[in-house]
């Protein structure tokens, strides 16, 4: 199944959208979340706390998400 | 169902005297959640004069147990009645007793068994070297040396030490292939020997002192002392093990009451108490508060003072008068497990909406939509059916859930019509099922890889791999529902506790922003045709509706409405990746069938495994997820939490 390089360029670029995004979000979370974890294991009352705002950056993927989603629109 | 159950604070006076028979009374109603009390104008109450002997008595017991290594569920107690503490205490004493006297014994013949066995492994090489034991000591002018060199140039060694001296005497053997030897050498040589040796890897063995005569004698009679030794210890935990299952049930069982009795005696440290008088504290559901006042009549016989009064709500914002109304949840039975899910964030504090109900709702319809597979959820359904008879408490609340939520499955796996990721029927039966059965049978066109071709799905309504685009816009849509129906939550939240104007400015104002929103993305678009400027207009509105309601704090949030909505594409993408692993497992396994008997042995194997693997990650995965979209984007909008759990006093607590 032949494809022209437009199409694989295009893939690419989308694969990176959301694969960058990822891993910047992961970052994040990470830090927070070995925060999060700490402050639970001291205080049980803070797991909502926590979990929401380790959750915080997720909004990085899924903005990466529809950025990717849009470029493989364009793919047509 | 919408709110927590009615709650009455309550004030209890007793004189002191009648301290015992009130704590009892309260212990066997079961009703009463108590307030500690902090040291004010009132001290705190002391103990019951029983307790330092309750305390005691239980150390004790506790202590036996974990010796003897009781475990409390695996002895059933007796019904015991309460023994007087000072008889308890002697049989305690007594076997406490027994049980140290046979552990020490134990531990003593241990540390025999491994001195001998060190000691037998340590002279066992020796057997291959033709000397006695008093042929290694008690020279003057020799130095022995024995021990293992390494192997290789042994005749060297042998020349070397002839270069030292021609007074030696060299016995070689081997054990188990290591090459030992035996040198006795002239004293004054003996550093020199020492020097040679080492180059050569020579490591000693100790010959211990107190051995005599052959080797091998000695080596019999040590693994005959091993042999008595065991056997000694075999009679010792027989011992030990008679003493623990005479004992077990009485222990466990007074262990139990004496738990009790001790949080009895206790409890009086959280009461307030003056020198005649004693000030209970705490909470009764509404419902159970006449029975109590007339359980306590009849104990205390009149000579008590009960007040009940109602909790006082909010009045400002943020500053509420009994933040520390104990809350107990009430659902319809098959809410009830879900409850397990809001103990596990918060439990919602007593003036607000107990959101259990949407979310037992809710819960399920997100697990289905993700997981949506009718054999997966058959197989999920069965193995919680039979899960269930061996777990309690909470793992039966997660187990439940599970339940509920394969049903769901089952149910969107009809609707996207799959079945163990099977979309369709094989070529070779479809055309006969589809002329027969036509309601089991879809036939369509499929445009895939350049090719037209036909095939016959399952009955569906949406097909997940080919109309991708599809779920992604109903999986928003869902999100946009929900997160709506958060906003109007909220709404009702505030209204009650702080009125219309402050509910309005903060959550209709979010609706008038999606309005506003959408306007703007609709006439951009073309599909509406208005002024531009209404829909600006509409959205500055909303602005300063937000800015009034919930500060620069709201107006940071503008975009977080839009990109929790777009979380919900988890919805599709989670589902995307359990169906894309269940087509390439049957990829797998299709080949194995044709190739005779052995290939469809392992062809089932394959099957079996991977599609265990993907269920294993299709309870995990959906679950975290609903559970994620729950906590963060529904409960963030109307859900406070703080919540203090409902403890009443003389119930066990886990």
């Amino acid at each position: 199944m032949a494809i022209d390089i437009g199409t694989g360029l295009i893939a690419l670029g989308a694969g990176a959208a959301i694969g960058l995004s990822a891993i910047a979000a992961a970052i994040a979370e990470k830090a927070i979340g070995t925060a999060a974890i700490g402050a639970m294991a001291e205080k049980e009352e803070l797991f909502g706390k926590g979990l929401i705002l380790t959750v915080i950056p997720e909004t990085l993927v899924i903005f990466g998400l529809v950025v990717a989603i849009l470029i493989i629109g364009m793919a047509g | 169902m919408m709110y927590p159950v009615k709650m009455s604070k309550l004030v209890l006076i007793c004189p002191g005297s009648l301290l015992e028979k009130a704590i009892g009374c309260l212990h066997k109603q079961k009703v009463v959640h108590i307030e500690t009390h902090r040291k004010g104008d009132l001290d705190i109450g002391s103990p019951l004069p029983d307790a330092p002997k309750i305390s005691e008595l239980l150390l004790k017991i506790r202590s036996i147990c974990a010796s003897l290594a009781i475990v409390q569920k695996d002895f059933e107690p007796k019904k015991q009645e309460i023994m007087p503490y000072r008889k308890l205490m002697k049989i305690c004493i007594d076997i406490e007793k027994q049980a140290s006297a046979a552990s020490e014994e134990l531990k003593k013949i241990n540390q025999e068994i491994n001195d001998v066995n060190h000691t037998s492994e340590s002279i066992r090489p020796l057997i291959s070297l033709p000397l006695a034991f008093d042929d290694y000591r008690g020279y003057d002018s020799l130095s022995v040396f024995t021990g293992f060199v390494n192997g290789h140039d042994m005749d060297d060694m042998k020349n070397e030490i002839k270069g030292i001296t021609e007074k030696y005497g060299l016995y070689r053997a081997d054990h188990h292939g290591r090459p030992l030897i035996a040198l006795f050498i002239e004293s004054s040589k003996q550093g020199e020997a020492q020097n040679v040796l080492s180059s050569y890897g020579f490591t000693p063995i100790i010959i211990p002192e107190n051995l005599k005569g052959s080797v091998s004698k000695a080596l019999k009679s040590l693994e005959a002392k091993a042999l008595s030794l065991n056997a000694k210890k075999e009679k010792t935990e027989k011992t030990i093990l008679s003493i623990k299952k005479k004992n077990a049930s009485l222990l466990v069982s007074q262990e139990s009451i004496l738990s009790a009795e001790i949080k009895k005696a206790e409890i009086p440290l959280q009461f307030a108490a003056s020198e005649n008088v004693t000030v209970i504290k705490g909470w009764v559901p509404s419902e159970s508060a006449n029975s109590l006042r007339s359980a306590l009549s009849k104990a205390l016989k009149g000579r008590f003072h009960m007040a009940v009064e109602e909790p006082k709500a909010a009045h400002d914002y943020g500053h509420e008068e009994d933040p520390s109304t104990p809350v107990k949840l009430s659902n319809p039975k098959a809410s009830k497990p879900f409850e397990f899910l809001l103990e596990l964030f918060n439990l919602p504090s007593y003036h607000e909406l107990d959101p259990t109900f949407f979310l037992s709702i809710i819960f399920p319809i997100f697990f289905g939509f993700m997981l949506g597979d009718l054999g997966y959820g058959l197989v999920i359904f069965l193995a919680c059916r039979l899960l269930l008879r061996k777990f309690s408490g909470q793992a039966a609340s997660i187990i439940r859930i599970i339940m509920i939520s394969a049903v769901s499955t089952m149910f969107f796996g009809l609707v996207f019509g799959e079945f163990f990721g099977f979309e369709e029927w094989p070529h070779s039966i479809g055309p006969n099922m589809c002329r027969n059965a036509p309601f089991l049978c879809n036939v369509q066109e499929v445009h895939a890889h350049g090719a037209v071709e036909t095939v016959y799905s399952f009955p569906h309504l949406l097909s997940r791999t080919h109309e991708k685009m599809s779920l992604l816009v109903i999986s928003l849509i869902i999100g946009a529902i929900h997160i709506n129906f958060s906003l109007i939550l909220g709404f009702w939240n505030i209204w009650k506790s702080h009125g219309l104007k402050h509910a309005f400015l903060e959550k209709i104002s979010w609706l008038i922003l999606e309005i506003a929103v959408a306007l703007l993305a609709l006439t951009y678009m073309g599909k509406l045709s208005m002024p531009l400027f209404i829909p600006w207009a509409v959205l500055a509105i909303s602005i300063l509706l937000i800015y009034l309601g919930e500060g620069t704090r709201g107006l940071v949030e503008l975009p977080a409405i839009f990109s929790n909505m777009l979380s919900y594409a988890r919805l599709m993408a989670i589902g995307l990746s359990s169906v894309g692993l269940a087509i390439v497992v049957n990829d797998l396994t299709k080949p194995f069938f044709a190739k005779g008997v052995l290939g469809v042995i392992s062809g089932l194997l394959i099957f079996a495994v991977g599609h265990g693997i993907n269920i294993g990650l299709g309870i995990l995965g959906p679950f975290l997820h609903s559970l994620r979209l729950h906590y963060v984007e529904f409960f963030s909008r109307f859900f406070k939490g703080g919540g203090v759990k409902y403890s009443p006093f003389g119930e066990e607590s886990l």
